[in-house]
């Protein structure tokens, strides 16, 4: 099972580690826009991959010479903004999709499933 | 050291609350622990010495991304969607199994890149401005700014437009056809 094995983890404390936490999080949000019904709480999930995203590309600007000072928090910046435009044209299609199927489920919104 | 302790201790909040997120049975339940999930990241970046980015993170993920969603969700209340809570247990085996995957192929990519066993230390703040007192009192929103006015202009003005349009294409979806009723 050398696949498996755990090298880095004797590393010392560094990007290595913020990087692992943001990829558990960002499967995790992965895990739940598979699985879950509720469209608000898919939602949900898409946010916390995109704050995956935001901690690798925070990581990377903190712990790699750049030649551009904080590029990196720049980029995050953009990501958020992009961020909340997009959760407020969702609640909008959400209202839409209250009133017409009577619900958020996204197993009961399926026109154009074949 | 002591640095290493927050960490681990902000990881495991974060991870038990984006689980939170998707486990919980009550949804508005589930927003909350979506709020200490936001509030956990913006600690990391702190930690990461992104003073501006988790200042911006409280403000507009931990506040008005989740006031937003929590409008969603009380304005699409129903007894049957509140029910609907929980992963689906169709789906949770190939969901649980891509999402499995896909992290231990991440996990072997950063184990097998050439940075992963280095002691990098480097902050970025730190090679612009040396004297390590002036790093504290200035912070990284000075150089955040310049660089939004200075290279980034053309992207800048663009996420204003996409927010404009955000705004407008929100109201137009959201309103009810007036001819209709």
């Amino acid at each position: 099972m050398s696949w498996l094995s755990i090298p880095h983890l004797a590393a010392p404390f560094g990007l290595s580690h913020y990087l692992i936490l943001a990829g558990a999080l960002f499967c995790l949000g992965l895990y739940g826009v598979l699985t879950l019904r509720h469209a608000v709480r898919v939602l949900m999930c898409l946010e916390l991959m995109l704050n995956a995203v935001n901690i690798v590309l925070v990581a990377f600007n903190n712990y790699l010479p750049a030649v551009t000072p904080l590029r990196g928090q720049i980029f995050s910046l953009f990501v958020i903004a992009v961020a909340a435009a997009e959760t407020s044209v969702a609640l909008a299609i959400f209202l839409l999709m209250y009133r017409h199927y009577q619900s958020v489920d996204i197993e009961k919104v399926d026109t154009l499933k074949w | 050291m002591g640095n290493q302790l927050v960490f681990y201790l902000v990881a495991a909040i974060i991870l038990v609350a984006a689980s939170g997120v998707i486990f919980l049975k009550n949804t508005v339940h589930s927003t909350f622990m979506l709020v200490l999930a936001f509030l956990g990241v913006a600690v990391v970046y702190l930690m990461l010495n992104a003073d501006f980015l988790a200042m911006a993170q409280v403000l507009i993920y931990a506040g008005a991304i989740v006031i937003m969603l929590l409008f969603a969700l009380m304005l699409t209340q129903r007894r049957e969607t509140i029910m609907l809570g929980g992963p689906d247990e169709g789906r949770s085996f190939v969901g649980g199994l891509v999402a499995l995957l896909l992290f231990v192929i991440y996990f072997r990519i950063i184990a097998s890149s050439p940075w992963a066993n280095q002691n990098l230390t480097q902050s970025t703040l730190a090679a612009v401005v040396k004297d390590p007192q002036t790093q504290a009192i200035i912070g990284t929103a000075p150089i955040i700014g310049k660089e939004f006015f200075g290279t980034f202009l053309l992207p800048f003005e663009v996420a204003s437009i996409i927010l404009l349009m955000a705004l407008i294409g929100a109201i137009l979806l959201a309103k009810r056809d007036s001819k209709k009723s």
